[in-house]
């Protein structure tokens, strides 16, 4: 074997370990707060509105097998310009990432959830945060011995369906950078 | 069970459960008297005895995930009302508090009620229709 095949060998299986040692860490990982959510994860999403000509808004948001519920509620409150909502749901998810707030380090611990779980219930609100609607939801999930864990949920993949039940106020809650958490937090006082 | 129905605009009631009361087929009872079609509803109260389910992937099929035959705290209750073939089909989920303080959950199957449980139903105009998914076994809400 030529020097330069070995080095190519040598420098694949320092890849592969690295990418093992980056999945077997999960658990302990942490997640600075404010991070970027991204976008095309729930493409079977579906929404309906079930009551036009109201000021306040009730709409059901679907997520079906595969769709990674929390970056598609996301994109709900983007798509339908949610200025102020709350919302419940229920389904069942085949892997999940939870986290808890770590308020020494200031950011997020993983918990992650692997396989297929109940989702018992999530429940949250969206507000503004620099013009922009943030998805804020915690969720508990039950296992096949009916055990129970929860968190705040960053993400939350659909087995066979998620249903969000969302209220849209037809008003506007804005969020306000906290330094001493380095959290959003809503400020009702804030126009 | 006694219900009142508190908002016209979105319509909304309460309903207040008694001890004996069998939560599951009341509700779904009362699901189909008021010909509910698309609700979404909350609930806190204690049980004296539930059994949850957890759905089996491989077999399709909710199996059951635990009974707590004893005093337990109903934590939270959420759930949704949808039509399968023309009747209202009642989905609940719950979480529930042993005396311990440690918690269980899953898929509402049977609970009784020991000294109450208050649930609060919006029920919206759009009715909301579940169809059989080929991929799950089970209906979903098709939209």
């Amino acid at each position: 074997m030529s020097k330069i095949k070995r080095v190519g060998c040598a420098l694949v299986l320092i890849g592969i370990t690295a990418v093992m040692v980056r999945s077997q860490d999960t658990a302990g990982e942490y997640v600075a707060p404010a991070k970027a959510v991204p976008t095309g994860k729930a493409p079977k999403m579906q929404v309906q509105l079930l009551n036009p000509g109201e000021p306040t808004k009730q709409y059901a948001v679907i997520f079906y097998q595969g769709d990674e519920a929390f970056s598609g509620l996301q994109e709900f409150a983007e798509k339908y310009h949610v200025t102020s909502a709350h919302f419940t749901a229920i389904g069942a998810l085949n892997g999940a990432t939870v986290a808890w707030f770590d308020p020494q380090r200031k950011m997020y611990k993983k918990i992650p959830i692997n396989g297929q779980h109940e989702l018992i219930g999530m429940s949250g609100d969206i507000a503004l945060y620099q013009g922009r609607p943030v998805v804020h939801t915690h969720a508990v999930v039950g296992g096949p011995d009916g055990t129970t864990q929860g968190g705040h949920v960053l993400e939350a993949y659909a087995s066979p369906t998620v249903e969000v039940m969302v209220t849209v106020d037809p008003v506007t809650m804005q969020k306000r950078f906290d330094p001493e958490t380095d959290l959003t937090l809503i400020d009702p006082a804030l126009k | 069970m006694r219900w009142k129905q508190i908002e016209d605009e979105p319509k909304t009631f309460v309903l207040i459960f008694e001890t004996g009361d069998e939560i599951a087929s009341v509700l779904q009872q009362f699901a189909r008297d008021q010909g509910l079609a698309g609700s979404s509803f909350k609930a806190i109260g204690a049980f004296s005895y539930a059994k949850l389910g957890w759905f089996n992937w491989e077999t399709k099929k909710y199996a059951p995930a635990c009974v707590l035959d004893e005093q337990v705290e109903l934590l939270s209750l959420i759930g949704d009302i949808a039509l399968k073939e023309g009747e209202p089909q009642v989905h609940a989920h719950v979480v529930i508090g042993r005396s311990d303080g440690t918690a269980h959950g899953g898929h509402l199957l049977e609970a009784r009620v020991r000294p109450t449980c208050e649930l609060i139903l919006t029920e919206s105009p759009i009715h909301l229709q579940k169809k059989l998914d080929p991929e799950s076994g089970i209906a979903l809400i098709q939209i």
